[in-house]
């Protein structure tokens, strides 16, 4: 974006301040205004330099002060925006585009559910779960899951499974879920908690054998687990 | 399926205590990355992050200087401010004086064929304009809301839309998708509730643009000060259909508004000039019409931006004529405050009464400082320390998940100091906490707190390390020689408050100092002064006041 240099500002005398908005001018003695030495032109197409020095950067002194100063209580947990919710669950995944729309146009009949806020913003968005709000998100989950494991070709043009493995290598796509998912390095996962995901994918497989369809379930678990429901 | 997931509710909290406990920083990195970020981290960023204090340190930086900052910013000013518009609201801003219909604005409703081509016809049947053409007189044009698509339309929409199909509204089928749809990514869209959306968040849009920017937080109430974005811009050039009177718009906005293209997703800020009525996020059409009173606007403000509430005990039976409620008892405990609050905004309408002409302003005051117009207004928050302290409240919620707890107003003192130090810079404030050992620790508690630390004072000037005044100031020798650059406009015969004798100062001295002190006067001044005539004025009367109480 080009900007146009402000030259400078001139102290005027005497001026008439014409207020921004329309039809409203007030007559004001002068130097109190600044005024600009732009060219006024009516085929302007660039923007005026923001006339604000910036605010300052890092100072590892005071902040050495402020580190100084402890905290009386460790963080709460945080539960994440439930508006943003599906979204930030997909983007993990898939970059935004028509079929990313199309998914988060399909779960928006519970956003409300999901504790979302109104359109003008009178109820807010919660920043806690109560049942409701719980047993929305586990069907939001199921549904994004589901859009992820197993996309439908006429409903998710362009999307593949996000497995990275062949289904039947079910402890290496559970790991990778479970990473993707909950923020976790695979050093970091707990060896028993993988297992429960993966006898979870095997008790779902189509007649003894683990399809795409068998990590839904697994999927929905991960992302409502407590790691992933709160920060 | 539905049957043994629901089984899986039980299974799902069991599955909380096999998570391997992480390393110390571990957990905070994933809650920076998701708060400050939007996003979990990858696993090179957690080795890196967890891996020493410094990796952790650069790791949160380049979240704050990532694109997924702008968003995060985003909305967490839109919970701050609270902003949001039904749709009747961008109805109200149609023109009623072209067709004295209730169809305003030229609608096309767009769709992919069974050719898999995209295609736009009216979607009034009824009228001059909708006749359709055959598939080979229908032309392509590119549509400003994707680079690269293309869509087909009739020769007469091409003429009455543009070629880029900005002066009509545009429907797709499905409602749900187009709302989810991020401008320059999507083929469906849905400009009126693009637009709703961006006139929404347009307050948010200025304080998050000041923030990403690195501008002093003050500025998100500087008068002339607004921010654009692509969706906005496009609107605000539909003359033909926007009554842009009832906006109140300035000619420098209108100019500028053609430098921002309908591609840019993000706000840009503009800067219209010096405007005594506007501040910022304070004027922009979300607040004003979603705050539709000025005592409301004025309780917002007193609440979103100073974290105070107005609380009073109510008299046990109401008087059917309370009268003057400023001074009524039990009426006046907020009103002696509230109402010369809200007189600030007198020149804005109220409800539907903010479209017709602005009235006049009134003489008033807010805290002991007096003003009559909306930039002094500004300059009235932003020279209280209140202002600092609400904005250290509000981050270290959003970070922390929690208020601040009676044991640490240390803590947010601290915090606001260094905040103020750093000449209002968000950024570095949200670092700050960040990256504040109580931040990165494993473990969580209690999101309730039950003693949390009272709201913020007002009326303190914003200056953690004020010099000792060493010598003795007399007025005529240190004070009188400086004040020049207050008389031009602060003089008996002008209608702002005169500062040209030592009774003047004696009485708006200490306001005039705190305005000094975080630059805003004199007009034009780049941030707190820290050395020549302003800062030796301020410091000079900082120091006679005290020193002649």
């Amino acid at each position: 974006m080009k900007m146009k240099v402000r030259k400078s500002f001139l102290l005027t005398t005497k001026c008439t301040l014409l207020l921004t908005f329309v039809g409203f001018s007030l007559s004001v003695p002068s130097a109190c205004r600044f005024k600009s030495s732009l060219i006024d032109s009516s085929d302007s197409s660039e923007l005026e330099e923001i006339p604000f020095a910036k605010a300052g950067s890092e100072n590892s002194l005071s902040l050495a002060g402020v580190y100084a100063t402890s905290m009386q209580s460790a963080p709460a947990a945080v539960r994440p925006d439930p508006d943003l919710y599906a979204r930030r669950l997909l983007k993990q995944f898939r970059a935004d585009g028509n079929t990313l729309a199309r998914q988060l146009g399909q779960v928006e009949q519970y956003r409300l559910m999901l504790g979302g806020a109104s359109d003008d913003f009178r109820t807010a968005p919660q920043e806690s779960y109560d049942a409701t709000s719980l047993l929305a998100l586990q069907k939001v989950a199921q549904k994004i899951c589901e859009s992820l494991l197993t996309p439908d070709s006429s409903l998710h043009p362009g999307w593949n499974s996000v497995l990275p493995e062949a289904p039947a290598n079910v402890q290496a796509n559970v790991k990778f879920l479970m990473r993707k998912m909950l923020g976790l390095q695979e050093s970091a996962l707990n060896a028993t908690a993988v297992s429960e995901i993966v006898e979870i994918v095997n008790a779902f497989a189509d007649k003894g054998v683990v399809v795409a369809q068998s990590y839904v379930p697994a999927c929905t678990a991960v992302a409502l687990d407590a790691e992933a429901l709160l920060l | 399926m539905n049957k043994k997931l629901a089984r899986l509710c039980l299974l799902v909290f069991s599955l909380a205590p096999f998570v391997s406990a992480e390393a110390a920083s571990g957990r905070s990195v994933r809650r920076a990355a998701q708060l400050l970020g939007g996003r979990m981290p990858s696993d090179s960023e957690l080795s890196t992050a967890t891996g020493s204090d410094v990796g952790y340190r650069t790791f949160v930086r380049s979240l704050i200087s990532s694109n997924g900052f702008y968003d995060s910013m985003l909305r967490y000013h839109e919970k701050q401010f609270g902003v949001g518009l039904p749709s009747e609201y961008l109805e109200e801003l149609q023109r009623d004086d072209i067709d004295n219909t209730s169809q305003k604005l030229a609608t096309l409703n767009c769709t992919r064929l069974p050719s898999n081509r995209l295609s736009c016809g009216w979607k009034n049947t009824d009228k001059k304009t909708t006749a359709s053409c055959k598939a080979a007189e229908q032309q392509p044009v590119a549509p400003y809301w994707k680079q690269g698509l293309v869509l087909w339309v009739c020769p007469s929409v091409t003429y009455a839309c543009g070629a880029n199909l900005s002066k009509c509204s545009v429907e797709f089928p499905n409602s749900n998708e187009a709302r989810y749809s991020e401008a320059g990514t999507t083929d469906v869209f849905d400009s009126k509730r693009s637009v709703l959306k961006s006139l929404s968040r347009q307050a948010a849009g200025i304080a998050t643009a000041v923030a990403v920017e690195n501008y002093p937080y003050t500025k998100i109430l500087a008068p002339g000060l607004t921010a654009v974005d692509g969706m906005l811009s496009v609107f605000l050039q539909q003359k033909s259909f926007v009554d842009l009177e009832k906006l109140h718009l300035s000619d420098s906005l209108m100019k500028q508004l053609k430098a921002i293209p309908a591609s840019q997703s993000k706000f840009t800020l503009v800067y219209t000039g010096d405007s005594y009525e506007t501040a910022g996020v304070l004027t922009t059409f979300g607040w004003l019409r979603r705050y539709e009173k000025n005592r409301t606007r004025a309780n917002q403000l007193y609440e979103r931006l100073m974290c105070r509430k107005f609380s009073s005990e109510l008299p046990r039976v109401f008087p059917q004529d309370p009268g003057n409620l400023r001074t009524t008892p039990g009426c006046s405990g907020c009103h002696a405050t509230l109402d010369p609050l809200a007189d600030f905004f007198a020149v804005w309408g109220e409800g539907g009464g903010l479209y017709s002409s602005p009235g006049a302003s009134k003489q008033t005051s807010f805290i002991g400082k007096s003003g009559s117009s909306l930039a002094d207004l500004s300059n009235i928050i932003a020279a209280d320390e209140a202002f600092a302290t609400c904005t250290v409240n509000h981050a270290f919620e959003w970070l922390m998940g929690r208020k601040f707890r009676q044991g640490e107003s240390t803590l947010r003192q601290s915090l606001t100091d260094y905040f103020v130090s750093s000449t209002y810079s968000f950024k570095e404030l949200m670092f700050a906490i960040a990256t504040h050992p109580g931040f990165v620790v494993d473990t969580r508690s209690d999101a309730n707190i039950t003693d949390p630390l009272e709201q913020p004072a007002i009326g303190k000037v914003p200056e953690p390390s004020l010099p000792a005044c060493q010598t003795t100031i007399d007025f005529n020798t240190h004070i009188q020689p400086l004040i020049s650059q207050c008389t031009s406009c602060h003089s008996a015969n002008s209608p702002r408050q005169a500062l040209e004798t030592s009774a003047h100062w004696k009485a708006w001295g200490a306001q005039a100092v705190s305005m000094m002190s975080v630059g805003q006067m004199p007009p034009g001044l780049q941030g707190a002064p820290v050395a020549g005539n302003v800062y030796n004025l301020k410091e000079a009367v900082r120091c006679w006041l005290q020193q002649n109480p």
